[in-house]
């Protein structure tokens, strides 16, 4: 989908509040409710915009502890989807993914102590090898996607 | 930390803004049965306590120009070195995410690049640094998962 500067702004905004009525979009970026409202649809319909989502800190809801963790050595294709099963069964498991380059696996888990933690990753220690780390902090949290940071696109797109 | 003290019906609204975190008020209180003041007044205390961070857009990068996702490691970075990767990182805008962690590969990498040239353009900006290893994202099969109260029970004994 090709976007321009004016869908460009309204990503914009609704990267850093999701929460903005369509009239208050509209009188950032210089539209009426309605055009905005259209826009925001075609770009939902798109899948541009993938969800809107409210982060809960989760230190503040008691899950205090939160490791990335990757499996390497998955060997066949059994295993490879009794990994993916157990990763979306874990409710514990906040994020999954595959890396090729690297062939592992990667998970980010959220739990209540370390204790907690353990009992999650035994259940994948018998599809290969575990690397597991804590996470310290997040110096870059889902920054915002915006053309006008990125010089690269825009040259792209010109 | 103890977590502050959030209710069924506060861990119901949790649950419909993680999912979509453009409903309006009046179709929450709808939803948890509640009345929209009651509702607002509710997540109000939400985002005061910083129980609930922000409200963002997820865009997908590959929709939007960039095609390539990668997760890259940055490894053995010299301690006195932190502050100025940490400042790099932020610097660059093609990093959408990076997370600090424990061991030996001390940060985690999220970029969005337009190519293949982009993102080596990126990455040997760390050569002073260190060493990173680079793979592409391809799927997804959790993302960001929404939490539900079950999650976080505290298990008082175990303390």
């Amino acid at each position: 989908m090709r976007l321009d500067d004016t869908d460009w702004a309204i990503l914009r905004e609704l990267q850093e509040d999701a929460r903005l009525s369509y009239a208050e979009i509209g009188r950032r970026v210089g539209l009426s409710s309605p055009a905005v409202q259209e826009r925001v649809r075609r770009m939902e319909d798109a899948t541009v915009i993938k969800a809107y989502r409210a982060d809960i800190n989760y230190e503040a809801v008691g899950l205090p502890i939160m490791s990335l963790t990757r499996l390497m050595n998955v060997q066949g294709t059994d295993n490879i989807n009794k990994v993916k099963s157990i990763a979306q069964s874990i409710p514990q498991v906040i994020r999954c993914y595959h890396v090729m380059g690297q062939d592992e696996y990667v998970f980010q888990i959220v739990a209540t102590s370390v204790g907690d933690l353990e009992d999650i990753l035994h259940k994948f220690t018998d599809y290969g090898h575990l690397v597991s780390a804590i996470v310290i902090n997040t110096p870059v949290d889902h920054s915002t996607i915006d053309l006008d940071t990125l010089p690269s696109l825009k040259d792209k797109h010109l | 930390m103890r977590p502050p003290q959030l209710d069924d019906t506060d861990w119901a609204i949790l649950r419909e803004l993680q999912e979509d975190a453009r409903l309006s008020f009046a179709e929450l209180g709808r939803r948890v049965g509640l009345s929209s003041p009651a509702v607002q007044e509710r997540v109000r205390r939400m985002e005061d306590t910083g129980v609930i961070k922000r409200y963002r857009a997820d865009i997908d990068p590959t929709k939007v120009g960039f095609p390539i996702i990668a997760h890259s490691r940055l490894r053995q970075v010299n301690g006195r070195d932190r502050a100025a990767v940490t400042e790099l990182i932020r610097s660059i805008p093609e990093i959408i995410h990076c997370i600090d962690i424990t061991g030996e590969d001390g940060f985690v990498l999220t970029i969005i690049a337009t190519s293949h040239a982009h993102l080596d353009d990126i990455l040997v900006r760390f050569i002073p640094y260190g060493q990173t290893i680079t793979g592409i994202l391809m799927k997804t099969y959790v993302d960001h998962r929404t939490i539900e109260k079950e999650t976080c029970d505290y298990d008082e004994t175990a303390e």
